[in-house]
């Protein structure tokens, strides 16, 4: 390629870059000792600049325009998306659904598995141990000495709290040390009969 | 927070992103004017462009969220407003294609670039912005668009290649084309 062609071929670029162009030294130089070529370049700076000519700007009021159709668009998204709030929540209702009835399905799965590994350990139900009625069973609190002891007393309070309020300590003292329930007798026998003569 | 004249393009629309409402004025202040003579080149109808215009700042609104730093905000915004204007010509040149109504006898068509005219009968004389608009008319489109955003808008080969989504070897090459014919069809002015 001779000089003049390859400067030929660079001179847009050139007359864009300037010195920034990768050749311009060389350009610079060929453009000085060729007629031809600095006569081109001249033609295409002019063509170039007949180019720039032909920018334009946007007419008036456009920007008011825009913003007239900008505030439709932004009305109309709004309006989306004030009318949109049933659609997420319908969604997230189904999703709710979804995972109820999954967590279901997993808890009787769980369930399922934790009573077939109780009975291969050997589990049996209450009922056939005989221990479900073990816990409510009267006899168990009868049977104590001290349970009685304390009944007896619960009872005797009782009778002191409606009949023997104006009595003197010692029937209480008596009452207190009492724990066999024919002394408990004894004493409301005479506890009866310390009150009827005081009736009479 | 810097005063928006002073942000780059990119920080302009990250802060719209975030919700500031004026930095969307701003960017339509910087770009209003380039897009519309880029878009006015190519459709070279004055109120169509501008409807142009309009639905590319809509949609700059619109998909302003989908913007990511990874492309410069330029090259974005060209892309939009290219698309358009291609989608509008395609929907021009079907309508002055398909054109099946006769005419009524005094009722004239619209004149449309004629690219057999003789060159130098349309752009003869001394080299005016008429007679430069005049023969980038009578360009392809194809051609017409690479030189407004090389010459005109003064886009890099590599930001050219991705509003056009064309590799890089076919901008050069329709850029050296379209120049070349430009310089035939103006070169009688150009010479004087």
């Amino acid at each position: 390629m001779t000089d003049c062609q390859f400067v030929l071929d660079s001179l847009w670029d050139w007359l864009a870059e300037g010195d920034l162009h990768p050749e311009a030294h060389r350009i610079n130089h060929h453009l000085e000792q060729c007629t031809n070529c600095a006569q081109e370049a001249g033609a295409l700076r002019s063509l170039r600049s007949g180019l720039k000519d032909l920018r334009e700007t946007a007419p008036r009021g456009f920007e008011d325009r825009l913003q007239v159709r900008l505030n439709e668009v932004r009305f109309a998204e709004r309006q989306s998306t004030r009318s949109a709030p049933g659609k997420p929540a319908g969604l997230a209702a189904r999703r709710i659904n979804v995972w109820a009835r999954r967590f279901t399905l997993v808890a009787a799965g769980a369930a399922a598995v934790l009573l077939v590994s109780l009975i291969r350990s050997g589990f049996t139900p209450l009922e056939q141990q005989g221990l479900a009625e073990a816990p409510v069973d009267p006899p168990a609190r009868s049977e104590s000495p001290a349970a009685g002891s304390n009944l007896a007393q619960d009872r005797v309070g009782l009778l002191e709290d409606r009949e023997y309020s104006e009595q003197d300590s010692m029937a209480s003292e008596s009452r207190d040390s009492v724990s066999q329930p024919g002394e408990r007798e004894a004493l409301h026998r005479a506890s009866s009969g310390t009150l009827e003569s005081g009736q009479d | 927070m810097p005063d928006l004249k002073n942000l780059s393009d990119e920080d302009v629309i990250l802060a719209l992103q975030e919700g500031r409402m004026e930095c969307y004025d701003e960017l339509v202040r910087r770009y209003k004017d380039r897009l519309f003579s880029f878009i006015n080149q190519m459709v070279r109808n004055g109120q169509l462009s501008e409807d142009i215009l309009q639905d590319t700042f809509i949609r700059l609104y619109q998909h302003r969220m989908s913007y990511r730093t990874i492309a410069r905000f330029s090259t974005w915004i060209y892309t939009i407003a290219a698309n358009l204007v291609r989608s509008q010509m395609r929907k021009l040149s079907r309508m002055t294609t398909v054109d099946l109504e006769p005419r009524e006898s005094g009722e004239r068509a619209i004149e449309l670039p004629d690219g057999a005219r003789p060159v130098d009968e349309q752009v003869a004389g001394k080299m005016t912005v008429e007679k430069v608009r005049a023969a980038m008319d009578l360009l392809p489109d194809e051609f017409r668009e690479v030189i407004i955003l090389r010459e005109i808008e003064e886009l890099s080969y590599e930001e050219i290649v991705e509003v056009l989504e064309l590799p890089l070897g076919t901008v050069k090459s329709r850029i050296n084309r379209a120049r070349t014919r430009l310089r035939d069809m103006l070169a009688a002015d150009l010479m004087e």
